[in-house]
């Protein structure tokens, strides 16, 4: 059996994105690899200031003032964009690869239609105007199922409900057909029914177009119905990845078994939720060894004097982790 | 939004009455007998002083008087002038475009000019343009205007005009029907003199609002989405930050109407200013109450224009 050579939708190799400030330099991202494939969903989990969104940007060509990516290469369906200037950059971002924002009413303008937000795209991007661009932005509003699209063409953002302006800013990420798609925490700021809503619709979308998916998301719910692929990340790096089947069933990494005690069970009686003690190390201030180390209930004193490389512990499954066979034997 | 404007205008009317009443009792309730007295002029006996209360009506209680002298207002007859007999209404009528054409100008090109300056002092705060426009919008903040019209006279005028060079009118107001291009050259250094204040007011502002903007989630999603930083500074991010600009400029609109008293004194144009300083300096309490009435009522119209326009601008202001 011979598995056809696809280019995958969005290949990050080794990429770091470090922060200057006057007098600490830190890095936000360090060696972060990953890839999606067409179609797949890979999940990106990790605490808050774990460096997800840091990524998002990255991969987007947009890390802002003071931040500067320092090493990496970003394929996108197999092209090298990592050396593109400003201009190519913004030929490809959002039609190329496109992102879904998490709070939609301060990622939509509040003083232009969500109509002329969404014409925009077209007439930037294709040079389509005028009415072919109208009714190409209404079969979008349609195809996100959103109700009266004619209607709600002409409405502002603030005039959407919550789970509709999320829908809005699918469709503009999504109108120009991107082979990659990152959602940033797109469900956070809704009630639990429209989580489930939005879910589905960026899962019907991907199917049909056979986007990559990158989910970025700290609800490991949502990451175990929704997700091929997760990669955990700690304090800027990448520190397990696999697929979800067996991120669930033999975490390898301190810091994923930590993570996955503290989510609620509805089978097992256990008194408490656990929780991992401490915070993440800031910002420059990262020691040389495991950044979870501190945290960790595994570490041993190798754990404190040296990075973990990045090793496959099993088929597909990759763990930064010195000590990840006893993680996954006690883990069971 | 009609609601909006109905609310709006409702409160606006009630300002004016309250101003109407501020400026009745400073300036009439204060003393009848002083003004009997100036009116009567020097050394005028007791009975003429009495006389004169009478004709004026001076001596009837004060809200008669007051109900009286807001009836004439309504009916836009603000009394004659005790110094020409002119009617005093007729009489700002008239200076009104010489007036309208300094305030209205000087706030264009204060806005022409600052809107681009702080657009693009804060596309990189603490760069070298950024503090040069910062520079530049202190200095003029900070110059009075007097200093800035008489730096203008010097140069543009007396310098130009010693060395034998083609230089700007020294002064003066010439209609615009008259002469259009007369009108602009006469017009342009006072404009300047009133626009180099707010230049730099506007600016600073317009800079700080921007750089907000600039740091929201929709730039970031306009970004996204491939919108150039030319589109965004140009346009979609302009909007947002222009609403509250928009007051700013519209209070000052309403304030250079009611009169601007340096500028118009130093290039000597016959405007609403220069009518007020005229009746102060001669006591003459019909001017002086009407060019005051005159001025409060175009702040308080103006307000009203801003709350409207923002509401324009900013659909969701119209909710509240």
């Amino acid at each position: 059996m011979t598995i056809e050579k696809m280019p995958l939708a969005l290949e990050v190799d080794r990429l770091s994105v470090e922060f200057q400030t006057e007098d600490v330099t830190a890095k936000a991202i360090d060696d972060v690899s990953f890839s999606v494939g067409k179609g797949e969903t890979l999940a990106l989990v990790g605490e808050s200031g774990s460096g997800k969104s840091v990524t998002a940007r990255a991969v987007m060509g947009l890390v802002g003032d003071p931040g500067r990516v320092t090493n990496g290469t970003i394929r996108i369906g197999g092209d090298d964009v990592s050396r593109y200037s400003p201009r190519q950059w913004r030929a490809i971002r959002g039609a190329r690869i496109a992102m879904v924002f998490q709070d939609s009413l301060s990622a939509l303008n509040p003083v232009f239609t969500v109509g002329q937000q969404l014409v925009e795209s077209f007439r930037v991007h294709k040079g389509i105007r005028g009415s072919a661009a109208r009714k190409r932005a209404i079969e979008l509003l349609e195809l996100v199922r959103i109700p009266d699209a004619e209607q709600r063409f002409h409405q502002y953002p603030h005039e959407f409900s919550g789970g509709m302006r999320q829908r809005a800013m699918i469709a503009m990420s999504i109108a120009l057909e991107p082979e990659v798609l990152i959602a940033d925490e797109p469900t956070t700021a809704l009630d639990v029914t429209v989580q489930a809503q939005i879910l589905d619709l960026l899962a019907d979308l991907q199917r049909e177009r056979q986007m990559g998916l990158v989910l970025i998301t700290h609800d490991l719910g949502i990451v175990a119905q929704r997700a091929d692929r997760v990669a955990v990340m700690y304090s800027g790096r990448i520190v397990e990845e696999t697929v979800t089947r067996k991120l669930f069933g033999s975490p390898s990494h301190g810091y994923t078994t930590a993570l996955l005690g503290a989510i609620p069970r509805i089978d097992t009686s256990i008194g408490a939720l656990t929780t991992i003690p401490g915070r993440p190390p800031q910002l420059g201030r990262q020691g040389r060894g495991c950044s979870f180390a501190p945290r960790c209930e595994f570490a041993v004193a190798a754990c404190r004097d040296e990075i973990p490389e990045p090793i496959e512990v099993d088929r597909g499954h990759i763990a930064a982790c010195h000590e990840w066979e006893r993680v996954r034997d006690e883990s069971k | 939004m009609l609601r909006y404007f109905v609310r709006r205008a409702g409160a606006s009317l009630l300002v004016l009455f309250l101003v109407s009443i501020a400026v009745f009792s400073l300036f009439f309730a204060g003393a009848p007998s002083s003004i009997a007295m100036r009116f009567a002029g020097e050394g005028a006996t007791r009975e003429t002083v009495a006389l004169v209360e009478q004709n004026l009506g001076l001596d009837r209680p004060l809200p008669v008087q007051y109900l009286d002298w807001v009836g004439g207002l309504l009916s836009l007859d603000f009394g004659v002038s005790f110094r020409t007999q002119e009617p005093v209404f007729e009489s700002i009528v008239s200076r009104l475009p010489a007036t309208a054409s300094l305030a209205l100008g000087a706030i264009l090109i204060a806005v022409l000019v600052a809107v681009p300056l702080g657009s693009m002092a804060a596309r990189k705060p603490g760069s070298l343009l950024d503090r040069t426009v910062s520079i530049l919008a202190i200095s003029g903040l900070s110059a009075p205007t007097f200093l800035i019209g008489l730096g203008l006279f010097y140069v543009l005028f007396y310098q130009l005009n010693r060395l034998g060079l083609p230089s700007f009118p020294s002064g003066g107001y010439v209609p615009i029907h008259e002469s259009p291009l007369q009108w602009f050259l006469h017009m342009l250094l006072p404009w300047f003199t009133v626009a180099l204040v707010n230049i730099g007011v506007y600016a600073r502002f317009v800079r700080s609002t921007m750089i907000d903007t600039l740091r929201t989630d929709f730039v970031w999603f306009a970004r996204a989405k491939g919108m150039s930083e030319r589109r965004i500074l140009g346009r979609l991010a302009l909007k947002p930050s222009l609403a509250p600009l928009i007051t700013l400029v519209g209070l000052d609109i309403g304030g250079l109407l009611g009169g601007t008293i340096i500028t118009e004194q130093i290039w000597g144009i016959p405007g609403v200013g220069s009518y007020a300083v005229t009746g102060v300096l001669n006591g003459d309490l019909n001017v002086v109450m009407g060019t005051v009435m005159f001025a409060a009522v175009f702040i308080v119209v103006m307000n009203l224009v801003v709350d409207v326009a923002y509401a324009l601008i900013d659909p969701r202001v119209r909710l509240r």
